[in-house]
């Protein structure tokens, strides 16, 4: 056990020395964006993880990215805050408003929260268009959304206008929510979270409030989904209402499902065999892509429901069955 | 001391009235079996007095606390901790994760504590594994600590679930049909492990239908009949009860 | 306000209200059975309105032999769905969460096949009945009335189905307590796949019948699922009188805001009505707690 662990942590220091270095190999641009849109992405898969893990599909998690985008650039943009105070504080914002949601619909059972998420994503999508036009931009959305920049006088000054510096951010950023991530899972609370999904019924007659923890693990993934809108927003520079509406959920959820609900490491996998797959290699495919994700939630779904993860103790345990009969 | 107490408590579905002011109570350190034909109502009852349901009239009291319609967690932290019919627990947990979870009210883990894992948080985690391992011991599973929950063979799943809610901390265990599913040797075992629980001096509500068991475990018990109360008392002499022959043995037999 | 142009409002709300209803109903008639949130529901409501742009526009089919060919062809393909998809996954831990990302996916999946095979482009069903009806001020097209009247027999016959036959028993058996169900007899499979064929089935004749009103094209599936959702809350999930009074409602408020407000702020409205009945009604106006 503790052999495999270790196996597992030089892999991943590996994994992270080689993107620390990744811009040392290739200066392209092209690569270094979609990089960073992997990253950015596996933030909003790992967020939409951790509501699956109470058992609840979040189809506003787009929109919840969303309200993170408006209301960081918002802050930014007519507040005048700078993007280092906008990125946490629009990930607050975007919590509590998922916050209000949560109490609202998951006191019943059933799908309530589900449908009402929906719904609600729509809402989404007709306040930004609609209304408010001199603040939310309407359908055309904001564009020219600044950069963020790190000024200390004299000292230093770092735009972040190329994409090597935004990649940075983006490695940064990322893999500070996976370890955050990472930490509630084996926590208690990630442990309730887990139980929650397994059975409602017995956590709450062992006197552990279902209600409570599954608010908290919703404003929880609802503060990372605010967190990638916002690092989006700054990053591709416009926004618009279309960006974050139902259809847009449908990437998330195949990124998590091919790479393993309910784990912290899945989302990752999932997103950056994806993304990498039809950025780098399907390029091509363009309308397909999202008929090419339907395809492949069903059929993961179906056929495969563990995952791009569960392969390697899918192949451990070919190996055990194997293994006795050789000797 | 009454450590549960039912007053006129009644239950509609639509145009069915499924229990019809019931009133019984329980003693503490006492073993209360409930019992009564299929349908009826022993499920409705257990599931008002947990929580599950709420009444369409009446009150139930748990240690001279008025528990009626609260949320079953907050009855389970006032010490009322009950089982389920059908096999419930974690599946995909460790049989010790299982019963650390059964603990976890009674700790006092933040979210914050455990993520910056203070000492305080280490300590209440130590204790926990502590504790579950204790009750399994009791129960006689310590040696599955690190199996899956899901790979356990039938019998020991209703060890395991008796085991969360033992972590749990009751004055009261509520045990719906404990005994479903099981042979005579299990039967017989589980039989004397609730013996030995109420020992430890918990009580015990069983609603149950194998009345031989029954009769040989309980102080007393509560018939019901088409959600009425038909007969209480000792177990032997309820058996001779006329209403109770002629609703529960004419069916059977 | 005229009084003709509130009664236009009612007729048309009316209307809606019952396409809506038809809608609700399989949908809930499907969590009621399995629990499932079919999700894919729009879309057999999109292909319903296919087949009667084919059969009835194309092939010159009669409109009530149209219905009942989008009934039993997307009826069936219910059941497929059922059997191969949805069945397989009630096996599995986390059921309702599985089944729920799978028909996401396969929404997905038969929107973009549509756009496909039968192009983005809204289409247009010839109407199936001509003329014009006027009563005092009001004004109303044969279409329109008939196509209510058709609406109410569908819901009136699945009343009836679910309350007299064999099977409807059967159905409403197994939507109150599986076990129970399976003790008396019934084989819940089996009424699991015909419990979702028919309500697929109904999604489409809905879609066919009002086709020639509203034309086709792919994405009017997702449109109406965001209704036929808002009807099933408003309602109470897995409430049949509750979807109907649900849809009659929404069709109402719909009907009557849109004299009053633009399309947008009806949505938002209709959205605050919602949160307000989730408040005070927690369980829909209809549902069970």
């Amino acid at each position: 056990m503790h052999e495999k662990s270790r196996i597992k942590g030089v892999i991943l220091a590996a994994i992270v020395v080689l993107l620390v270095a990744m811009p040392g190999f290739t200066k392209e641009p092209y690569v270094l964006h979609i990089l960073c849109l992997i990253g950015i992405n596996i933030i909003l898969a790992a967020s939409l993880n951790v509501i699956l893990n109470i058992g609840e599909l979040n189809l506003a998690q787009a929109a919840f990215m969303g309200i993170g985008a408006y209301a960081s650039t918002f802050l930014v943009m007519r507040l005048g805050l700078s993007f280092w105070v906008a990125l946490p504080l629009a990930s607050v914002i975007t919590a509590a408003v998922s916050l209000l949601i949560g109490l609202l619909t998951l006191r019943f059972r059933g799908a309530y929260f589900l449908l009402f998420t929906f719904l609600f994503a729509e809402l989404v999508r007709i306040l930004f268009s609609n209304f408010w036009i001199g603040i939310f931009g309407g359908i055309p959305g904001i564009t020219n959304i600044p950069k963020p920049r790190i000024d200390l006088g004299s000292i230093a000054l770092i735009t972040f206008d190329s994409k090597m510096e935004f990649y940075y951010l983006v490695l940064f950023l990322t893999m500070l929510t996976i370890l955050i991530l990472g930490r509630i899972d084996r926590s208690r609370t990630g442990m309730i979270f887990n139980a929650i999904s397994q059975s409602e019924s017995l956590v709450e007659s062992i006197g552990i409030s279902t209600m409570r923890f599954k608010v908290l693990g919703v404003a929880i993934g609802c503060f990372f989904a605010g967190m990638a809108g916002s690092l989006y927003a700054h990053f591709v520079g416009i926004i618009t209402p279309s960006d974050f509406a139902v259809h847009s959920v449908l990437a998330p959820i195949a990124y998590v499902v091919v790479g393993g609900m309910g784990t912290v490491l899945g989302p990752v996998i999932g997103t950056s065999f994806l993304m990498a797959l039809s950025h780098f290699f399907l390029r091509e495919l363009g309308f397909y892509e999202l008929l090419v994700y339907g395809i492949i939630i069903v059929v993961i779904i179906r056929f495969m429901p563990e995952g791009l993860i569960s392969i390697p103790r899918m192949v451990s345990s070919w190996f055990a069955e194997f293994r006795p009969a050789s000797r | 001391m009454k450590m549960l107490e039912t007053r006129n408590l009644t239950k509609r579905f639509g145009g069915l009235v499924a229990v019809n002011g019931l009133a019984f109570h329980l003693e503490q350190g006492e073993i209360l079996g409930l019992i009564g034909p299929n349908g009826a109502g022993k499920t409705t009852v257990f599931n008002m007095i947990t929580g599950a349901l709420r009444p369409s009239a009446g009150e139930i009291f748990f240690r001279d606390g008025r528990i009626t319609g609260l949320k079953p967690n907050r009855i389970a932290r006032l010490g009322a901790v009950r089982t389920f019919q059908l096999t419930n627990l974690f599946p995909e947990m460790t049989v010790l994760d299982n019963v650390v979870l059964g603990t976890h009210h009674k700790s006092k883990i933040g979210l914050f504590q455990s993520l910056a894992a203070t000492k305080q948080a280490k300590d209440c985690e130590v204790l926990a594994r502590k504790q579950a391992r204790g009750i399994l011991e009791f129960m006689d599973l310590a040696d599955q600590c690190d199996a899956l929950a899901k790979n356990l063979p039938h019998g020991q799943q209703r060890r395991l679930e008796m085991s969360i809610a033992l972590a749990a901390d009751p004055q009261l265990l509520l045990l719906d049909e404990p005994l479903q599913g099981m042979n005579q040797d299990e039967v017989r075992d589980m039989l004397a492990r609730i013996e030995k629980i109420r020992g430890a001096g918990r009580s015990v509500l069983l609603v149950e239908h194998n009345m031989k068991a029954v009769t040989n475990i309980c102080d007393r018990v509560v018939v019901l009949d088409f959600g009425r109360k038909i007969a209480e008392g000792p177990p032997h002499a309820v058996m001779q009860d006329d209403a109770v022959i002629e609703a529960y043995l004419g069916i059977e037999a | 306000m005229e009084w003709s142009l509130l009664a236009q409002g009612g007729l048309n709300g009316i209307m809606l209200g019952i396409n809506y209803a038809l809608i609700a109903l399989g949908l809930t008639l499907i969590f009621g059975i399995l629990g499932i949130v079919n999700f894919t529901h729009g879309e057999m409501y999109m292909l319903g309105g296919y087949v009667a742009y084919y059969f009835f526009g194309y092939f010159g089919l009669n409109f009530l032999a149209t219905l009942v060919v989008a009934a039993v062809v997307v009826g069936i393909l219910g059941v497929i769905l059922e059997k191969f998809i949805f069945r397989p996954l009630t096996t599995r831990p986390k059921i309702e969460l599985t089944s729920l990302i799978a028909a996401v996916g396969l929404a997905w999946v038969f929107q973009m096949l549509a756009v496909i095979v039968f192009g983005d482009l809204d289409k247009h069903v010839p109407s199936a009945f001509k003329g014009i009806l006027r009563m005092g001020g009001v004004v109303i097209t044969v279409e329109r009335l008939i196509t209510i009247l058709l609406g109410i027999a569908l819901v009136v016959l699945l009343n009836l189905f679910l309350l007299k036959s064999k099977t409807g028993m059967a159905i409403r058996a197994v939507a109150q307590d599986k076990q129970a169900a399976a003790l008396q007899g019934v084989s819940v499979d089996r009424i699991s796949a015909v419990a979702f064929g028919i309500g697929c089935g109904l999604a489409a004749t809905a879609g066919a019948l009002v086709a020639p009103i509203f034309g086709v094209n792919p994405s009017m599936g997702s449109e109406v699922i965001l209704k036929a959702f808002l009807v099933v809350i408003l309602g109470g999930m897995g409430s049949i009188p509750g979807a109907m009074l649900g849809g009659l409602v929404l069709g109402f408020v719909e009907s009557f805001g849109c004299l009053f407000f633009t399309v947008p702020t009806v949505m938002v409205l209709t959205f605050i009505i919602i949160i307000f009945i989730l408040i005070v009604r927690p369980q829909g106006l209809l549902g069970h707690a």
